[in-house]
């Protein structure tokens, strides 16, 4: 009876200390890093190349930050709980092809307009529906999951590929990125509220505050016998439906089909989430810091283009960046006994 | 609390001598698939087309035995591809300096490579994942920066892929440099205390901690291991196509880790072996033999191995063990 008095009140502390960290991590402090870290190379960069803030250039940064802004605020979903979704790249492959052959395009007669877009994200959100089952249900590590999907996903994109490039010729799809609000195209726009809504989400809803719980501490919500099984599968369905939104909007970008449409996305996307302070070990974060992560990778690399550093340098440079943004921000966190997998 | 451990360490050993019973699933696989291909195509079971094979899955083998200890130990290399297509970029780079020698050297470099990459996973704390999705996305950047994203033709005076090229006896000296691979790491798992300690990393990291185990050595040893194992595999696929690609083992990625999983080595780390990593490596490269007589689009490949990686890795997992799934 003791015993079982003293484990209560010890779930209880943990409990309590949890709220408290959560209820911390809601402060505004936390968006100070990036936004200090914007500012700071903005500034540098503007020094060095001279031609940084000129109104064009931080247009074509905020358009270019509109698409992996979306995709690291969806990435934050699965990231705050702790798991990782590697097979956003294949999910934009697939949503992308089938987006364009369904709507007008050169190759077949389909028109269904509305309908194909619809399609194209009901599929994204099936890949993430896959995702979490497999994950949720069927208890397999989300990390290899994901890794299987990924391969499906362009497999599926491959096939899909008619023998040549599907132009998109369906005004709907195109005016996503051809019109124009204040000099910014729509998709600025679709990116600054999806952003938002998740923050919402993230924040305001008992969705929401299980994810970062979940990322907190799991053991802890299984032995309180709380029904995780569904935020898990939510969770990885809104970044699954989120990917296939960015799948989309880049086809509208190009006006075409292309099954290599996420070539090299992924790795920004973790990349940002975790520049803009989303812990990959889960319980910390959020859609909007992950999508200011995003900002100062674009930030980053336009200031490279301008100092004359070439497409593969850039690679290296932002694969080196993001090992280090890890290392520095896990630095405290280290102790003899923890296990990193 | 040390009788806890010592059941955890017991467990652990008991784990491994297992592994040799998970091997049989997957041999038996590997025979059913070729039994199978033999009767729809006789042709793929005669000594000729034996040996063709065996130099095409040569590559394969080798990286899905380089992927297999990190996995062994509980982590992942996910940069594997890239280390195997900058060695082919760097054999041709850097001949005009070692000339006969470069491929050892890259070899070494890409140790050193693997080696800084286990010690700051480890020292550092951070995922492996991460740490190889990153150093993934510098190589390939690399690669294409020193290639020029050119495709380049072997020097011809380099002596380990000119040996690679050739054979002895109609065996493909990629088999042989494969086997002795093979051997020598085998006895090191067998015979050292390294290969206990990967186990013990794998099964138990926290029990392995107490035990004295120094996981920092431990990891940096197995990443150079692996990025070994993955330079030796991009020399077995510039001895076969005699040029040297920026993204010569591009799609080989997935492949790798379908292998490592195929064989039973199970993701979660603890469970396998070199045995299971040569099986695994081998249904692989038949499967692909298998894709093409059954007349399976090569657009399709991708899928069929993603959805071969799910399943394995659905019935591989030991969901006893792993407390929570992340």
């Amino acid at each position: 009876m003791d015993a079982a008095t003293s484990m209560n009140s010890k779930t209880g502390a943990r409990s309590l200390t949890l709220i408290g960290e959560i209820r911390s991590k809601s402060s505004w402090t936390q968006f100070a890093g990036p936004i200090v870290a914007l500012v700071v190379l903005s500034v540098g960069f503007q020094l060095v190349s001279g031609s940084f803030f000129t109104i064009d250039n931080l247009k074509s940064v905020i358009e270019a930050a509109a698409v992996p802004a979306i995709l690291a605020a969806a990435i934050s979903f699965v990231v705050i709980m702790g798991s990782i979704d590697l097979s956003v790249e294949g999910t934009m492959a697939t949503t992308s092809m089938i987006v364009a052959l369904l709507v007008a395009n050169s190759v077949n007669g389909n028109d269904y307009g509305m309908v194909g877009l619809l399609a194209a994200l009901a599929t994204g959100l099936a890949f993430g529906l896959f995702n979490a089952v497999l994950n949720a249900v069927l208890q397999m590590p989300s990390l290899i999951v994901t890794l299987g999907t990924w391969f499906v996903g362009l497999g599926i994109a491959a096939v899909l590929f008619p023998q040549r490039v599907p132009q998109i010729n369906d005004p709907l799809i195109l005016n996503l990125a051809r019109v124009r609000i204040f000099d910014l195209s729509l998709v600025v726009y679709i990116a600054l509220a999806v952003i938002i809504i998740s923050q919402l989400v993230l924040n305001f809803t008992r969705l929401g505050r299980m994810i970062y719980a979940i990322g907190g501490d799991e053991g802890l919500l299984v032995a309180s016998g709380l029904r995780i099984r569904w935020v898990k599968i939510s969770a990885f369905s809104i970044c699954g439906l989120l990917a296939g939104m960015c799948g989309v909007l880049l086809s509208a970008q190009l006006s075409t089909g292309n099954a290599n449409i996420g070539n090299g996305l992924l790795f920004p996307a973790i990349s940002a989430a975790v520049l803009g302070g989303t812990v990959l070990t889960g319980g910390r974060g959020g859609a909007v810091q992950s999508a200011l992560g995003a900002l100062l990778l674009e930030v980053l690399n336009n200031g490279l283009i301008q100092i004359g550093a070439g497409p593969y340098t850039r690679h290296i440079i932002s694969g080196a960046v993001i090992v280090i943004a890890v290392a520095v921000g896990g630095w405290h966190r280290r102790s003899k006994l923890r296990v990193v997998k | 609390m040390g009788n806890a451990l010592d059941s955890t360490l017991i467990a652990a050993f008991r784990g491994s001598r297992s592994t040799m019973l998970r091997g049989l699933g997957p041999l038996l696989v590997l025979i059913a698939l070729v039994a199978i291909s033999a009767i729809i195509a006789p042709g793929v079971i005669e000594a000729d087309s034996l040996v063709s094979f065996l130099s095409d899955a040569a590559p394969i083998i080798a990286l899905v035995i380089g992927g297999t200890l990190p996995i062994l130990a509980g982590s992942i290399d996910l940069s594997v591809a890239g280390v195997a297509s900058l060695t082919g970029v760097l054999v041709v780079v850097l001949n005009p300096i070692f000339g006969p020698w470069t491929s050892i050297v890259v070899i070494l470099i890409a140790m050193t490579f693997g080696a800084t990459q286990g010690f700051l996973h480890s020292w550092l704390q951070l995922p492996s994942f991460i740490v190889t999705l990153g150093t993934l996305s510098m190589l390939s950047g690399l690669a294409l920066l020193l290639s020029n994203a050119t495709a380049e033709p072997i020097p011809d005076n380099d002596l380990f892929v000119t040996y690679l090229s050739d054979s002895t006896a109609d065996i493909p000296n990629t088999v042989i440099a494969l086997i002795v691979i093979i051997a020598v790491l085998a006895s090191l798992l067998r015979y050292l205390r390294l290969g206990r300690d990967i186990y013990a990393l794998g099964t138990g990291e926290r029990a392995a901690i107490m035990s004295a185990v120094n996981v920092v050595a431990v990891r940096t040893i197995v990443f150079a291991i692996s990025a070994g194992c993955a330079a030796v595999a991009g020399l077995f696929l510039i001895s076969i196509t005699a040029f040297s690609s920026p993204t010569l083992a591009g799609n080989l990625l997935l492949l790798s880790i379908v292998g490592v999983v195929l064989g039973g080595t199970a993701i979660s780390g603890g469970v396998g072996g070199l045995f299971p990593a040569v099986v695994g490596g081998l249904i692989t490269s038949w499967l692909r033999i298998v894709t093409v007589i059954i007349g399976v689009q090569p657009t399709a490949q991708n899928i069929v191995f993603g959805l071969t990686a799910l399943v394995a890795v659905a019935l591989t997992t030991d969901r006893s063990k792993l407390g929570i799934i992340k």
